[in-house]
């Protein structure tokens, strides 16, 4: 390849990324004028953020509540036991708090509402458009960011802050089982060595991450699948494109996180 | 044909209201919620408000029995009616009909159009019906 043809395809990647960055800045605009405008909050959007709440976090409720306690409990019991073999047990407090509630709650919620919601609403917005629903929508004057994003991002942010604090309760509430199996350890003890080891900002961690995650994981999905093409071939690749940056999202978000709390 | 539905659209501004193959219910929506969307959404009405009103409707033009269905379960002739009423409901709507004989397999005439469009008696609501000049007989077929 010569140096004028590398120049070319260089010049060609860079434009073409320049162009999708401004379209997805635009669409993020759109998104934040319309979520701070309170005409946005019509009793139609509220109707369909209740709905949206039911499908995210009440319909998944049973399942989530099995897998925080299986996968929990699991995790609790072989790390205190761990803990125990080497002596660290003056730790339980830090381990639990800082790994368990402020990391492993909100990424794992994230992880499981980003498989079902995220993809949910990337394919869903993909066959709207594909099927020229949403051309219809704008026939009719009707605002889709109001109409179709708005809820579904709001929904899903609530719906991961409340997983990701019932996920932390039922995780620190095994946490009290094993450290009583395993160190023989009483409530008073154990409430004790969690209230030293959790301050207020780790609550706010706790809730600006698990929002921000709830942002993403529906802002990405959105916006691939409402700019996916008119063939029902574009369904799939929309999901996929769509489903790779929510991936990516999380991994900055979870990066950016550690690196806010330790500094 | 596309291009004469948008320059209606411009002209119209939001009188636009068109009953189009290219224009689709919302298929995660059933036909009362499609119907009742647009002055939800325009009007802002609650969907205890709305009730009433497009139940009435759908009474109007007998389709009560469609209500709960979704566009996929629906017959050419009754979508058609459907997204009649959809565009019944904005104000002062001009209604874009788009090839009425193209969207309803074996209708002949116009008539039954023009009946749904005289039940449809909300102020300041017009009927618009485009077609083919090629296709002129058909619309005239009823005499009108």
């Amino acid at each position: 390849m010569n140096t004028a043809s590398w120049i070319e395809k260089l010049g060609g990647a860079v434009i073409e990324n320049w162009r999708e960055l401004r379209q997805l800045l635009g669409f993020a605009y759109t998104v934040f004028r319309r979520l701070f405008a309170p005409s946005s909050y019509r009793p139609l959007t509220v109707d369909i953020l209740t709905t949206q709440i039911y499908f995210t976090a009440v319909q998944i409720l049973g399942f989530f509540i099995v897998v925080s306690v299986l996968f929990g409990s699991l995790f609790i019991g072989m790390t205190l036991f761990v803990i125990k073999e080497i002596g660290l047990t003056s730790y339980i407090g830090q381990f639990i708090a800082g790994v368990v509630v402020l990391e492993m709650a909100p990424l794992v919620t994230v992880l499981l509402i980003a498989l079902r919601s995220g993809s949910a609403i990337n394919a869903e917005m993909a066959v709207m458009k594909a099927n020229r629903e949403l051309d219809a929508l704008t026939a009719f004057d009707i605002d889709i960011a109001r109409y179709l994003f708005l809820p579904r991002i709001i929904a899903v942010m609530v719906s991961v802050v409340l997983l990701s604090s019932l996920f932390a309760i039922i995780v620190t509430l095994s946490g009290l089982l094993f450290s009583a199996l395993i160190f023989g350890m009483g409530v008073n003890a154990y409430a004790d060595l969690i209230a030293k080891a959790i301050e207020y900002k780790d609550f706010l961690i706790l809730m600006v991450k698990s929002a921000a995650f709830g942002f993403f994981i529906t802002f990405i999905p959105l916006y691939y699948g409402s700019r996916a093409g008119y063939q029902l071939t574009a369904v799939p690749v929309a999901v996929l494109r769509g489903m790779v940056n929510v991936f990516i999202a999380i991994v900055v978000i979870e990066v950016l996180s550690l690196v806010a709390r330790f500094l | 044909m596309a291009s004469a539905l948008a320059v209606l659209r411009a002209e119209l501004g939001p009188r636009y209201a068109p009953v189009s193959a290219d224009v689709p219910l919302l298929s995660n929506l059933s036909v009362f919620q499609n119907i009742a969307l647009i002055r939800q959404y325009h009007e802002r009405l609650t969907a205890e408000d709305s009730y009433r009103d497009t139940n009435a409707l759908l009474e109007r033009f007998e389709l009560c029995h469609l209500a709960g269905k979704r566009s996929f379960e629906l017959s050419d002739r009754d979508l058609f009616f459907v997204k009649l009423l959809r565009a019944s409901q904005r104000k002062e709507a001009a209604i874009v009909i788009d090839r009425p004989f193209a969207q309803i397999e074996n209708m002949h005439t116009l008539a039954p159009i023009r009946k749904a469009l005289q039940l449809l008696d909300f102020p300041g609501v017009e009927g618009i019906i485009l077609g083919y000049e090629w296709n002129r007989g058909r619309y005239e077929s009823d005499g009108q």
